[in-house]
């Protein structure tokens, strides 16, 4: 007779991991597969649609690209604050208020600036914007216990609130039919690589951002993030602060949060409107949720998160060319990734624990 | 049991052992922490499988594959821990191990528990719920439960762990009542006075192997040290007296709230000086883990003062307490004081990475933190894979050794150490109080907080009493004895006993 039994592996190996994270992703796609097939398409068909979407062409990957700079930013900013347990789900409105300072930095800034330096001060005001935002989650964690996954979700609406009343108020430029603000300057518009989106000023910026990250790890600021995220009761003990390790780490993320509104204003809309933070667009939430998915997906780690967010914006795009061309509807797509994430973050369980089999176990 | 072998990766935790026990006598199963004793109870009681061996009961040939089977078999464990609903009362909980009744399980084995109880002394009121039962009487709900159910082979590991000394003395005279009725005990202990007390024979393992068994009486306590540690033990640290320097620690008037908001220490008042060792007793729970914690910034002083070389700490942060050289050995050596997750070098530079040489403004210095572990690894006789194991992978006696690496290596003025020795084998102890005295010579206070009486008074210049918050007496620990200090810890003042 044969017995199974499971144990926990002490330190996974890297090629282990990597081999676990490719299985996961083939057995979501079957399963994804079965989905497509009841709903009676091919789905090597549509898989190969998919694929090319994303890098099957110049435009497709330009496209892919474009996405991951939000989820970039905001993907590294979360790796670190979950890495210190900082729950910050606020991404999405942290990222409005980075937006909204943004515009109205370039909008109604009562003096001139030369235009590098006026496009350099709404990336600055956007990053203390966020931050700020992020800020008042830790400070009431400190001060009232504030849970700091329903402090920053709530105040995800009242971004969105704040959004909606100046669009259709005090923002909103006369003439146009939609609630929008007046254009942005064209100096105050981030260029573009020819013939894409991609604003590349702020792709400097999120590579930037993962250089620094990967330094961190080396800091007396990332040994204390990863102190207090392993174990807090450790961490106090050893007289760092909870209070300036969470702190720390919301700033940084909600101001890198912050920093992606403004790259999708000056870069991609040229404009204030609703959906700046990508919620809205074809049924995918806001950049902000599904960057919780990428730090997730890159194990919280600043490289990881770095491919996490090129993956993801991948499976994003891709899914525009399936649902163009194919008439698979986006929902399908949104399926499909959840089925990626699900059996991602299982293996990463899975890979954990390892199965030993016993002869005879009596 | 015969030949009983059991592998886990990496380890041989049993190695052909045989083992016996007869009806009406108690076995002693004596051996360092990670010799093997509790895995080798585990397969008697069905919790492990064995690789290979046998087991045979009243000669009989038997498999047991669960908990369940032993229990059938008559097989009784007392666990370390108790496992028991707080909420429900004694009669519920042994109800819920014994009873196959579905509504009101408690009533039918009260009358069950009343007659047991009485037979063999184990006084308890059955409608007592478990929060309000202190450790010994929680212990008893646990043999009470193992008998209801019908054991005559009673497995205890390790049941004097957080007894007081009257305790334990009443826990031995039932076990005794108990063996002269022909029940077979087997008691898993690390402890050589116990081993020699209560035993009628002793088995003693190392390392997975069985080193002997004898009947006891023919085993000196140095002897079954031997075969348990492999070599000479000293049992007597050597003491010197030294001179005493200035007074390091004040406190003056503490009241500190515990996590119920309840008042945990009061008006506790105490001093220490350069090269002397209080030692705080007491029984478990009685304010000592509360009164370490403001005393390390890690819990709010209500009341009084805390005066650290003159100057007042008094709420300052932890921080400021390892700004100034206190060094601290936490009670709970795990989940405080290290991070497993991290690795043995990172876990040595936990308190202090702020400073020279391990950073400098911004940025780590990766050699120096390997040269410190190097070092320290060598010279605390640390055994780990390598530096860069994650420190889960230690064992509780390096895990402890890490600890006093790191704590004491940067001279502290004060040095608090909760339960040090506390479920460490006697290699590890020795060294570990060897590291105490050696600091206490190089002119460190040292505030010494156990509940193993023999350690407070062999290692303590000064012993402080506390119960229920409060302190019954501070004496010299050459003026008191054992019975007194007993008397101490359950309530009475000094002031009424000498």
């Amino acid at each position: 007779m044969l017995g199974l039994k499971i144990e926990k592996r002490v330190t996974p190996s890297l090629w282990l991991e990597l081999g676990i994270s490719a299985l996961s992703i083939v057995i979501a796609l079957l399963v994804g597969s079965l989905l497509l097939w009841t709903q009676g398409f091919d789905p090597l068909h549509i898989y190969l649609t998919l694929f090319s979407g994303v890098f099957g062409s110049f435009s497709a990957l330009a496209e892919t690209l474009t996405k991951t700079i939000p989820l970039l930013l905001i993907g590294e900013g979360l790796a670190l604050a979950f890495k210190a347990r900082a729950w910050n789900i606020g991404a999405p409105g942290q990222m409005i208020i980075g937006a909204i300072t943004g515009a109205g930095v370039a909008l109604f800034l009562p003096f001139d600036l030369p235009a590098p330096a006026h496009v350099a001060l709404m990336f600055m005001a956007g990053f203390a914007a966020g931050a700020g935002f992020a800020a008042i989650c830790a400070f009431l964690n400190n001060r009232i216990g504030l849970d700091m996954v329903i402090g920053t979700l709530l105040l995800n609406y009242v971004a969105l609130k704040l959004l909606l009343y100046l669009l259709y108020g005090p923002w909103r430029a006369p003439g146009i039919g939609f609630p929008y603000t007046a254009p942005l300057p064209a100096s105050l518009c981030l260029p573009t690589l020819a013939g894409t989106r991609i604003h590349y000023p702020t792709l400097i910026i999120g590579i930037a951002v993962v250089l620094i990250f990967v330094l961190l790890t080396r800091t007396k600021l990332g040994y204390e993030v990863r102190v207090f995220g392993e174990n807090p009761a450790a961490a106090s003990y050893a007289g760092i602060s909870s209070f300036k390790i969470i702190m720390s780490v919301m700033i940084i993320s909600g101001g890198l949060a912050g920093l992606a509104g403004v790259g999708e204003v000056a870069g991609i809309h040229h404009v204030l409107k609703q959906g700046v933070d990508g919620a809205g667009l074809a049924y995918v939430s806001s950049y902000g949720y599904t960057a919780v998915i990428v730090a997730w997906l890159g194990r919280r780690s600043a490289l990881g998160s770095a491919l996490a967010a090129f993956f993801i914006a991948g499976i994003l795009t891709g899914g525009h060319g399936v649902q163009l061309i194919e008439g698979v509807p986006y929902a399908m797509v949104t399926a499909i990734l959840g089925l990626i994430l699900i059996s991602l973050i299982g293996g990463a369980i899975l890979s954990q624990y390892k199965i030993i089999m016993e002869r005879n176990p009596r | 049991m015969r030949g009983i072998t059991k592998r886990f990766p990496g380890v041989l935790a049993n190695d052909h052992i045989d083992f016996d026990v007869k009806a009406g006598e108690i076995h002693a199963l004596l051996g360092e922490n990670g010799a093997g004793k509790t895995t080798l109870m585990n397969i008697l009681y069905g919790l492990y499988k064995p690789d290979e061996g046998e087991i045979r009961i009243h000669g009989k040939k038997v498999t047991i594959r669960s908990p369940k089977d032993a229990i059938d078999l008559g097989i009784g464990m007392v666990h370390q821990l108790f496992k028991q609903v707080p909420r429900h009362t004694v009669a519920e909980n042994i109800a819920l191990a014994s009873s196959s009744d579905f509504f009101f399980p408690g009533s039918k084995v009260k009358e069950k528990i009343l007659r047991i109880s009485e037979e063999f002394g184990l006084k308890i009121d059955p409608d007592a719920e478990i929060w309000q039962l202190s450790a010994a009487e929680r212990q008893k709900v646990e043999i009470l439960k193992v008998l209801c159910r019908g054991a005559e082979i009673l497995i205890l590991d390790e049941p004097t762990s957080t007894l007081t000394p009257q305790d334990k003395r009443e826990l031995f005279s039932r076990l005794k009542e108990m063996k002269k009725k022909g029940y077979a005990i087997i008691f898993i202990t690390h402890k050589l006075d116990e081993v020699l007390e209560i035993s009628d024979r002793v088995t003693v393992l190392r390392k997975g192997k069985k080193v002997k068994t004898l009947p006891t009486s023919e085993a000196t306590k140095r002897s079954l040290a031997m075969w348990m540690v492999g070599r000479e033990v000293l049992f007597r640290v050597k003491k010197k007296t030294v001179k005493k320097g200035e007074t390091v620690l004040e406190v003056k008037k503490l009241r500190v709230l515990g996590d119920k908001g309840e008042t945990a220490v009061k008006e506790v008042s105490f001093s220490i000086r350069e090269r002397e060792i209080l030692g705080i007793a007491g029984i478990g729970g009685s304010g000592q883990r509360e009164l370490i914690e403001a005393l390390t910034g890690l819990r709010k002083v209500e009341e009084g003062e805390v005066i650290l070389s003159g100057k007042d700490m008094t709420n300052a942060s932890p921080r400021k307490f390892v700004d100034a050289a206190v060094a601290y050995i936490p009670e709970q050596r795990i989940e405080v004081g290290i991070v497993p997750t991290m690795n043995v070098k990172e876990n040595l530079i936990l308190k202090d990475y702020r400073v020279p040489p391990f950073s400098g403004r911004v940025f780590l210095n990766h050699v120096a933190i390997s040269r410190n572990a190097q070092e320290k690894i060598s010279r605390y006789n640390v055994i780990t894979p390598s530096p860069d194991s994650p420190a889960s992978l230690l064992s509780g006696g390096n895990i402890q050794r890490l600890i006093l690496a790191r704590e004491t290596s940067s001279e502290p003025k004060l040095l608090i150490a909760a339960y040090p020795t506390y479920g460490l084998d006697v290699g590890s102890i020795e060294g570990i109080r060897g590291l105490m005295l050696e600091q206490r010579r190089k002119k460190s206070a040292i505030l010494l907080v156990s509940e193993d009486l023999d350690e407070i008074m062999m290692m303590s210049d000064r012993i402080a009493v506390i119960y229920e918050g409060k302190i019954m007496g501070i004496v010299d620990a050459d003026k008191v004895s054992r019975e007194e200090i007993g008397l101490m810890m359950t309530g009475t003042p000094w002031s009424e006993i000498s």
